[in-house]
């Protein structure tokens, strides 16, 4: 089938460029298909089919069968899979047309995976179908896990299935999935220590792993020699295939009851849409623009502010987002991001949070416009790593959570309610190593669905309850955890005072956990977040931003030993742990949440905390009743009913002295005014040429055009070099050397001395 | 045989009464201020048919079985007690926090993906009841941190300061090791002695669920604790009731497991969904009398479209995690799914999709559709169905209420303007757009479940079952759909025929096959303790209620899966012990042969290891079952009743109205065959047959329904 219409005349650059095109040495990413998010234009054989009227409750009758198709392949295939994230939900089902556009994803699981496939499919069509060595026909899938070909980041990989009417291409079918191990530099594929492309395992292009339905044994094997756990790349691949297999037998059921035409009417339909939807609500929209400032506190090896620009225009029935002045890209860290995963982002915050009525497609995005600089960290080169894109992708989620909900301040139809922002870092704790079953694992806890929710415009936002990229997830048994994992849970689920962003109405509180080892198998940890110094997410309309968050350790002593001796000292709470330091001769250690994969022994202790969402609206403007109630549950302390939330109440009993209160409130507003500046005397205390010396600081500042970069100074940003930051080892043991140098010289002076004494 | 079941729904009680070789249906609404008198009435309606009197009957009977949705209406109206809850140290907030997932349990699938409106329900146990227990246990039962004792005793005095009325307690892996547990409720004894007024009651985790898992295992004990006193008096009650008319025995109450026992061995979570439970019952009774291999059940109501599946290879689907409610808990529980379509479920014009959509919403029973004329101004199924000719205005549930054509008519009027259609062509969208729901639901689940619905049969029964059974069964790709005897009182009919039962189940993790070890199983000794436990309490219970011990069976099942797959598949053992290497790899086999006739061979992976999850005994003593006559169409056909009307009827598919006869009770005589398009209508429900389908009825009121040709 002839997917692209155009048979014009070739002109001499077309020559030129089929010429370079035939004479390449490498297939590698085409910067041409993955910065176009948009919806392809119609095929020929859509523009015929689509000529003729089509009844549009015949499409709803073929898509509730897809549908079906799709959600009962989802619930297969979660439950045959191998990667434990993807067995938790961490996976999506979908049907692509033949050109590559997503039509229709399974109501559950992460609709961002499929969002971002249109990609490879566009890849496979233009260079592989017609390619005699590859080549796409009934029975083929192809495999792909390099996000520069499409998808997120390497440790997802996705499976991809032509179907076929005839020699006729109407459809793909696809599996996509976190994989998790793909024999990355650190165990699960991601990780602080990834410093360069090469660091993040298997790079799969995509390949052709099946042919006429039966896997390729020799390629497969590839895939698996290239992994820690080869056993769960076959188990997936094949687990993936059934899926598409499944998917390809129901669309064809369809095709039975049909016929190929009405089936690329269907698919084709379906994606124009929720595309002309978009546009009619973007139309809806009051034209201006919206700014939403961000910034990664951490480049997962070291502090430092890396800031992300989010800058929403809505024209007519455009919107453009403009990511300019945001941090160069960082040659050797992980958290790098591509213009592409930036995208998904907007579309994901879109579809959970905004228009929760559509489905999570691409069309969504046919009528956005993306704006980033290359070589910034949301518009990254080939040569950086990419592992950790989450960073800045969780941004873009909460920056068009924010916009959206100030673009339709009093709009009179909104299609989500208003609320604050939800947390937006990935709280969780990445393990490997061998079992007590003496087995190999390697994944991510399931705290990462841990997330607290924003507060919304009329209530209080919800406790711990899922990612920011996701709904209908699970945060597992602790039980069922333990059984098959070399930890206990020390601290399983508990929710700690004053972890809310603060507010008229105050986001949903998150819970602190903590793993201690057990066994003396080699098993370790690490955490792969940034927040830990400046808020990850924030609140509106005069809503607190959620706090920050660290990792804490209790290492040296085993814990088991201490407390079963001395069951008193056993506390569950990170917090009184690390206060009061119970165990004599145990070092208590509070780090940055990116911490570096790394064996324990048994009996210490790794805690940390999932994160609060954003308040909404003036904390005076609480109910004194809610500040009492939080006080009841332990939400917040007594400090902030009294102090932020300024309440008078009696402490033995909790009731509020109403008159009081009032006066506080009163007040607390007077020493606000006192303490409000005009615009002039702000700009002249406040504002700065350039950033803090101390603080290492990448992007722009004060909206101007050049871009700061840490040590490597500030320059426009085509003139920045790359920026490559030392090993904090290196430094540290650089420093070290100097110290030891010191102290041989005041050691030698010391002997000259004595010497010259004696 | 002598029995009387008794199912209570929302609306109706039905009344299922063997009397002798007479079966008796009946129906009288649902009194919800006092349960007694709907089921009084009801009995009353089996004693007329009889002429007996109330107390003949019920002295008469050697069982009252009783399937309630108490529970569940009691959970809706929030009417309970206030409960406490301890829980192991670091898992304080394991409630409130819900797995998360906690905003979604039993709210309708377009919602879920709304994340700025997720809320959760509001709690059983608010935060302030939640107190923490300073111990810790391993998942192998050993005792890392030991229970702080007095720290607990002032927690439970916390509690019922703060006014707990009921308290649960859940300690981490108390399923391996309970000691702890016990040791709390000892504590508790003897701060709060039982014998004083005012006791209350404590609940502990490991007791209601043998599962691994503190979330589910803590929700389940709470619902329990909530559910307890409200189900407790209605059921003393009912009891009550029964005795002052002459029934002397124990009432028997229906579990969601498949089975039943007196009211001194059930808990309260056990008896929600225990009506659609004993429909699945039923059906799979028939299916073993009339030899039919596969049936999939869809009981279409009012306002829900409930899914159950019964196989020939004699498995039972179970839940064993299912919603109750908006809560997930665990229990085993016949499994069942429901989909929000019925005869109320609302049309509405889609925006995005330019075209109709049915559903979610529903008029309920309360408006109810349009037609009913009782204030419901959105245009439903019922509503289409009576537009297109297929209900009888004067004639609808045996006359028990008029239809008005103009409400269903008026109710129309915005979609169609919206499509720019008439008012027919809208209702025939709406009746195939609730097929196609219905239809692709069955395909989901059959398919989800590694079935092909090709190769079953659609039991269709409930209100609108008869009158919607072609369609869904055409979207579904099933050919044969059988109508069944006392299809509007199905599920009572299942009560009656119930076995008592106790199922008795316990986490473990066995590796049949250690990958690692390249090792078989072979500590046969704690497997048949295991084993033998469970069987000890299940005959306990049993005995307890007066069954004899030498008629108490047991079944072995086994939840099993492939090291690297969270999919477990349930195998009967064929033997209740192991004894040899031969025994375990057998029990592989059985599994593999499963799993790759259900799913897909390419997936079948013995070589990443076999584990065991689950040891579930089935202890039961067999009651004689309901009697199904032969249920196959007689070979000697019998001649067509003369239709009593001619009707216009409008067809899905077709461009005009055409005239289709109307038969009314004789069509039920057995060996009538009608070609459709025809309706027949007995009274109580409508059976619509539609072009390409052969109608033929069968034994006791039973009507088969055959696929002719591609309509």
């Amino acid at each position: 089938m002839n997917i692209d219409s155009s048979s014009a005349i070739e002109t001499p650059e077309e020559l030129v460029a089929r010429f370079l095109g035939e004479n390449r040495s490498f297939l590698a990413p085409d910067k041409e298909i993955m910065t176009n998010h948009h919806v392809h234009p119609r095929t020929y054989i859509e523009e015929r089919v689509l000529a003729q009227a089509w009844d549009t409750h015949l499409l709803s009758d073929i898509r509730t069968s897809l549908q079906a198709a799709l959600d009962e392949t989802y619930g297969i295939a979660e439950m045959t899979v191998a990667s434990p994230a993807a067995s938790c939900g961490d996976m999506s089902t979908a049907y692509f047309t033949a050109a590559g556009d997503l039509a229709m994803t399974s109501t559950r699981g992460i609709a961002g995976f499929s969002v971002c496939l249109h990609y490879t499919i566009r890849f496979i069509n233009k260079y592989f179908k017609d390619d005699p060595t590859v080549g796409v026909k009934p029975g083929d899938c192809f495999v792909v896990n390099d996000c520069h070909y499409g998808g997120i980041h390497s440790p997802d990989q996705h499976m991809f299935m032509p179907i076929f009417e005839g020699d006729e291409l109407l459809a793909w079918a696809c599996c996509a999935m976190h994989e998790g191990e793909v024999g990355a530099k650190v165990p699960g594929g991601m990780g602080p220590t990834i410093e360069s492309p090469w660091d993040e395992g298997l790079r799969g292009s995509p390949i052709k792993v099946v042919e006429n339905y039966q896997v390729k044994r020799d390629l497969v094997t590839l895939l698996q020699n290239n992994s820690r756990e080869p056993q769960i790349i076959l188990a997936d691949i094949k687990a993936r295939l059934s899926a598409c297999c499944r998917l390809e037998r129901r669309f064809l059921e369809q095709l039975q009851n049909h016929n190929g035409d009405t089936m690329i009417a269907f698919l084709r339909s379906d994606v124009e849409f929720i595309r002309d939807e978009a546009r009619r609500r973007i139309q809806d929209l009051p034209d201006g623009t919206m700014r939403q400032t961000f910034y990664v506190d951490h480049t997962m090896r070291e502090p430092g502010l890396v800031r992300l620009n989010f800058n929403y225009t809505v024209k007519g029935d455009k919107i453009i987002l403009d990511m300019s002045g945001s941090s160069p890209e960082l040659y050797n860290r992980p958290i790098n991001s591509l213009l592409c995963t930036q995208s998904i982002g907007v579309a994901v915050g879109i579809a959970y949070y905004i228009w929760p009525d559509l489905p999570c497609c691409q069309a969504i995005l046919d009528n956005f416009e993306f704006i980033a600089p290359e070589k910034s960290i949301s518009n990254a080169s080939l040569e950086v790593p990419v592992a950790l894109c989450i960073q800045p992708m969780f941004k873009a989620i909460t920056s068009a959570e924010l916009a959206f909900s100030k673009f339709y301040y009093g709009a009179s139809k909104r299609y989500g309610k208003t609320k604050a922002a939800w947390f937006n870092q990935p709280q969780s704790i990445i393990y490997g190593g061998v079992n007590q079953h003496l087995e190999t694992v390697g994944n991510m806890c399931g705290d990462i669905n841990g997330m607290a929710g924003g507060a919304k415009f009329d209530s209080d936002g919800e406790h711990s309850i899922s990612p920011c990229f996701g709904s209908a997830t699970d945060l597992g048994e602790a039980e069922d955890s333990e059984a098959n994992l070399p930890f206990i849970y020390a601290i399983g689920k508990k929710l700690w005072p004053d972890n809310c962003g603060f507010g008229k109405y105050r986001s949903g509180n998150a819970y602190q956990f903590g793993l201690m080892r057990f066994g003396d198998q080699p098993f370790g940890f690490q955490g792969f977040t940034s927040g830990s110094y400046f808020p990850s997410t924030l609140g509106l309309f005069g809503g607190y931003a959620c706090p920050t968050y660290a990792v804490c350790r209790i290492r040296g002593k085993n814990l088991f030993a201490e407390f079963k001796a001395k069951p008193e000292l056993f506390n569950a709470d990170m917090f009184a742990l690390m206060n009061e330091q119970p165990i004599e001769g145990a070092t208590y250690e509070s780090l940055s949440s990116a911490v570096p994969f790394e064996f324990y022994p048994e009996g210490e202790l790794y805690m940390q905390s999932q994160g609060a969402g954003g308040g909404y609206g003036d904390v005076l403007d609480r109910d004194a009743n809610l500040v009492i109630k939080d006080l009841e549950e332990n939400l917040i302390s007594h400090k902030t009913a009294t102090d932020i939330y300024q309440v008078a109440y009696d402490p033995k009993n909790l009731v509020v002295d109403i008159e009081q209160t009032k006066q506080r409130r009163s007040e607390e507003k007077q020493r606000r005014i006192e303490r409000g500046l005009s615009w002039d005397e702000f700009v002249a205390q406040h504002v700065q040429t350039k950033p803090p010396d101390s603080i290492p600081y990448y992007g722009s500042w004060n909206c101007e055009e050049e871009l700061h970069a840490g040590a490597y100074g500030c320059a426009l940003p085509e003139k920045l070099p790359p920026i490559m930051l030392p090993d904090p080892l290196e430094t540290e043991i650089a420093a070290l050397k100097g110290t030891v140098a010191e102290l041989q010289r005041q050691l030698d002076r010391c002997k000259r001395e004595s010497t010259d004494a004696a | 045989m002598k029995r009387v079941a008794v199912d209570i729904g929302g609306t109706f009680t039905d009344c299922f009464v063997c009397w002798g070789e007479q079966f008796l249906q009946t129906k009288a609404l649902t009194s919800h201020q006092n349960l007694a008198l709907g089921f009084n009435e009801a009995i009353d309606d089996a004693c007329v048919q009889l002429s007996i009197s109330r107390e003949e009957l019920l002295t008469g009977v050697d069982s009252v079985r009783y399937a309630t949705t108490l529970g569940t209406n009691a959970l809706i109206e929030r009417n309970g007690p206030r409960v406490g809850l301890l829980i192991s140290t670091g898992f304080e907030s394991t409630v409130p926090i819900s797995r998360g997932r906690g905003y979604l349990e039993g709210i309708p699938a377009h919602q879920i993906q709304d994340m700025s409106r997720a809320k959760r329900p509001e709690p059983l146990v608010p935060i302030v009841l939640i107190r923490a227990v300073k111990q810790r246990i391993n998942y192998k039962g050993d005792v890392l941190v030991d229970l702080d004792e007095q720290h607990t005793r002032q927690q439970i005095r916390e509690l019922v300061a703060a006014g707990a009325q009921a308290i649960v307690v859940t300690l981490l892996n108390s399923v391996e090791n309970p000691d702890h547990e016990l040791r709390v409720y000892e504590l508790f004894e003897e701060e709060y002695p039982p014998e004083m007024l005012g006791s209350i009651p404590m609940i502990l985790s490991h007791q209601v669920a043998g599962r691994k898992g503190e979330y589910v295992r803590t929700s389940s004990a709470i619902v329990d604790a909530y559910l307890h006193s409200t189900m407790y008096f209605a059921m003393s009650s009912m009891e009550q009731n029964l005795r002052s008319n002459g029934y002397r025995k124990p009432m028997l109450l229906v579990h969601n497991s498949g089975g039943m026992a007196q009211l001194n061995s059930t808990d309260a979570l056990q008896t929600v969904h225990s009506g659609p439970v004993a429909g699945i019952h039923a059906a799979e009774e028939l299916a073993r009398q009339c030899d039919i291999a596969n049936i999939v059940c869809g009981d279409m109501g009012g306002t829900s479209f409930d899914i159950g599946i019964v196989t020939g290879d004699g498995e039972k689907h179970y839940d064993f995690n299912p919603v109750v409610d908006r809560w997930l808990v665990t229990v085993p529980m016949i499994h069942l799914v429901t989909l929000g379509a019925g005869g109320g479920s609302i049309a509405s014009y889609d925006r995005i999709y330019e075209s109709l959509q049915v559903g979610p919403a529903s008029a309920g029973s309360d408006p109810g559709p349009a037609a009913y004329d009782r204030g419901g101004m959105n245009p439903t199924v019922t509503d289409a169905d009576l537009l297109l000719g297929y209900l009888d205005p004067d004639n609808y549930a045996n006359g028990q209420l008029k239809l008005c054509q103009k409400r269903a008519y008026q109710a129309l009027e915005d979609i169609c303007d919206e499509l720019d259609i008439e008012e027919l062509e809208a209702a025939k969208l709406i009746k195939k757009l609730a097929d196609a729901e219905m239809g692709s639901g069955l395909v989901r689940e059959l398919n989800a479940q590694g079935y092909k619905p090709e190769e079953f049969v659609f039991l269709a029964y409930g209100g609108n079952g008869p009158l919607h059974c072609c369609g869904i069964a055409a979207r579904a790709g099933i050919e044969k759909i059988l109508i069944p005897p006392y299809c509007t009182v199905f599920s009572a009919c299942g009560g009656a025929g119930l076995n008592q039962m106790h199922i008795h189940e316990k986490s473990v993790a066995l590796g049949f096959f250690n990958k690692n070890l390249q090792a078989i199983y072979d500590n046969y000794s704690e497997f048949n303790g295991i084993v033998d436990n469970l069987a000890r309490r299940g005959r306990a219970d049993l005995v307890r209620q007066g069954v004899t011990e030498s008629a108490i069976k047991h079944r072995v099942e086994l939840d099993m899966r492939y090291s690297i797959q969270k999919m477990e598949v349930s195998v009967v053992a064929p033997k209740e012990h192991l004894e040899s290497p031969a025994d375990v790899i057998a029990l592989i086999e059985l599994m593999n042969e499963d799993f790759a006739a259900r799913y897909d061979r390419m997936i079948v992976s013995p070589e990443s290891g076999v584990w065991v999850s689950t040891i579930r005994v089935v202890s039961w003593v067999g009651h004689p079952p309901i009697a199904f006559q032969d249920l196959t169409p007689p070979t000697e056909k019998t001649e067509t009743p003369v239709p009593v009307a001619q009707r216009s009827i409008s067809i899905i598919g077709l461009e005009k109205p055409i005239d289709a006869p109307v038969y009314d009770e004789r069509a039920l005589t057995p060996g009538v065959v009608i070609c459709g398009p025809a309706i027949v209508n007995p009274g109580s429900t409508t059976y619509l047959v539609e072009p390409g389908w052969r109608y033929e009825s069968a034994a006791q009121g039973a009507v088969w329904m055959y696929r002719e040709s591609r309509h």
